[in-house]
């Protein structure tokens, strides 16, 4: 008997066929399962020993800064107003003078401090500063500001954590509940403040779900700013656990 | 004309990304012992700059210190002193800080703090004493298990407890002494009684014990309910699909065993739409059942009841239900038709150009 030697075009078309079928065939199988209340396939010991183990977790106490930098650039404040108003939430340019808008030629920052629990046990979390720390160091003027706030990445939705983006509120374990200064922002100070948790509520979970902050700043450059030398400021973020 | 203003530079400058994490044991609390030493090891890693600072702060820092830091390993060192604190909650810390290089003028780091509570306890004869009662079935003795915990330098030479037990009502059912026992420093004891419970009826109550330690007293209460063979039904699925439809509860076990053999039967105008696989709860335990009805009722609001059998006991509930049109499921069900149709036409095809050769 003669057997024709089969062509690549029905070898494709068998692969074809047995990969739709066996889709076909595993969705049934699926649907066999959960609708039957079968159990799954599970590492479950059915069978009871005696025996001794040890096991010491070490605690892991780690903080992480995913983002590299806030730079809101160079640039100028439009004559026609009174002061460039910035934020490193996407909101550049708050100001305007009519048509024209206040900042000129600064950087549109998208992305704040994105602060992440790496570790295994819930923080509490602080900032200082060094260098030129406040509004009237750091930018100078008339009625300068530079302010710092808090957001749950939940909320700001902010890419770039470890594991996956978090989707439930970070900063509400350990009963503190608290994210100080969500809404407004507050004047950077030198010393600082506790901005999640504090020194005995250890609120910042380590929970990938719900292990990230995103520290925004926001900046307002008056009009009759004077250039001068390139200040500095230095933030430590620090997470403060039970030792 | 509109008047600009020269260039103003604003720079936040970072590092690419700023880390650091401190490994190690776990100490706190603390508990202070006149001459204790206490080593801890720990591991600096994931540091993203060149150096880092390592600071020790706090109330009792003069009796802490740490060795060389070799391969960013370190070891913790704490050396109390031959002598009693003040009582109280005493704290020291441990910091590790990245360090900014100076030269990269603004920029940002990270750091991690640990916070040490230290325990100093009275030199009176203090105890905590806490109570377990576990919840229990109609019929069965009542495990007592009062602990106490020494909160004293001093050993306690005689340690008793005498059990009160107390129904919703707060009236007394009896109660029961312990056996004695001996409580060194620093040191935890436990005595172990059982209370007749045979005569309590299912519901809720409260026990007291009272910790007599050489003539000084401490107190404390649990709560324990008694079960009764019995399901409660959680909830369920309110809202039918037309169709074939998904239905689930959930049933709490209100006894203090595994209950065997539950199912449920899902009943709507006195016909039978389902039955769940048979399932088991454990003591005190909640477990959902789920089936797939074939529901060809109009739309609307129906009564119905769903039957709860467990073991050779049956428990009707009646429930609300709504019928409503096929959502999301359906169309993953015609998803599913579709790739079916599709692969047999496929074949189809295959069959068809080997006829034609």
């Amino acid at each position: 008997m003669l057997v024709g030697k089969p062509t690549n075009r029905t070898a494709v078309l068998f692969l074809l066929t047995t990969i739709v079928l066996m889709t076909g065939v595993t969705v049934v199988l699926l649907n066999v399962k959960t609708y039957s209340g079968l159990s799954s396939i599970t590492g479950l010991a059915t069978d009871s020993g005696t025996g001794t183990s040890t096991l010491t977790i070490s605690q892991s106490t780690s903080i992480t800064s995913q983002v590299s930098s806030i730079a809101f650039g160079s640039g100028y404040v439009n004559s026609s107003c009174t002061a460039c108003v910035m934020d490193s939430n996407n909101n550049h340019n708050q100001t305007t003078a009519g048509t024209d808008f206040c900042c000129i030629t600064f950087e549109n920052v998208k992305s704040g401090f994105l602060l992440e629990n790496t570790g295994n046990v819930n923080l509490s979390i602080n900032y200082s500063c060094s260098g030129s720390c406040d509004s009237t160091a750091f930018i100078g003027g008339t009625s300068p500001f530079l302010g710092i706030k808090v957001t749950n990445n939940s909320n700001a939705d902010q890419t770039g954590e470890t594991g996956a983006t978090d989707s439930v509120d970070s900063c509400v374990s350990d009963g503190a509940g608290t994210i100080n200064n969500t809404d407004d922002y507050q004047n950077v100070t030198p010393s600082g403040w506790w901005l999640c948790g504090n020194y005995t509520k250890y609120s910042l979970d380590f929970a990938d779900a719900s292990d990230a902050l995103v520290i925004d700043l926001n900046v307002s450059i008056p009009v009759d700013v004077t250039t001068g030398a390139e200040k500095t400021a230095t933030f430590t973020f620090k997470g403060l656990a039970t030792g | 004309m509109k008047r600009y203003l020269p260039l103003l530079m604003l720079f936040f400058l970072l590092p690419s990304i700023s880390a650091v994490t401190l490994t190690g044991a776990k100490l706190s609390p603390i508990i202070y012992e006149p001459g204790k030493v206490i080593t801890n090891h720990y591991v600096i890693s994931g540091q993203t700059t060149e150096e880092i600072d390592i600071v020790i702060d706090g109330a009792l820092k003069e009796y802490v210190s740490m060795s060389e830091i070799i391969d960013n390993e370190f070891d913790l060192l704490i050396e109390f002193p031959e002598k009693y604190l003040e009582e109280g909650t005493h704290d020291f810390s441990l910091a590790v800080e990245e360090i900014a290089d100076p030269t990269s003028g603004a920029g940002a780091v990270t750091g991690v703090a640990l916070n040490f509570m230290v325990e100093v306890y009275s030199m009176d004869k203090v105890v905590y004493a806490s109570l377990i009662t576990p919840d229990i079935s109609e019929g069965e003795p009542l495990p007592i298990t009062l602990t106490a915990d020494s909160r004293t330098y001093q050993n306690i030479s005689l340690l008793s407890g005498i059990i009160t037990v107390y129904d919703d009502e707060n009236v007394s059912l009896g109660e029961i002494t312990t056996d004695t026992g001996v409580l060194p420093a620093l040191g935890t004891t436990t005595l172990q009684t059982t209370f007749d419970a045979s005569s309590l009826t299912a519901g809720e109550y409260s026990a007291k014990a009272l910790v007599i330690f050489d003539g000084l007293e401490d107190s404390a209460k649990s709560s324990f309910k008694v079960g009764a063979r019995d399901v409660t039904l959680v909830n369920y699925t309110s809202a039918l699909e037309q169709g074939f439809g998904t239905f689930s509860a959930t049933v709490s076990n209100e006894w203090g065993k595994d209950l065997e053999n539950v199912y449920l039967k899902l009943f709507v105008n006195d016909e039978e739409m389902l039955q769940t696989p048979t399932g088991r709860i454990t003591a005190w335990g909640q477990e959902q059942f789920e089936g797939i009805a074939r529901i060809d009722l109009p739309l609307g609001l129906y009564d119905g009841n769903v039957e709860v059998y467990y073991d050779d006991d049956l428990k009707i509930f009646p429930v609300s239900l709504e019928i409503v049109l096929p959502g999301e499921k359906g169309a993953s069900n015609l998803g599913f038709v579709l790739l079916i149709v599709l692969g047999a036409f496929i074949v189809y095809l295959i069959i068809k150009r080997r006829k034609k050769k």
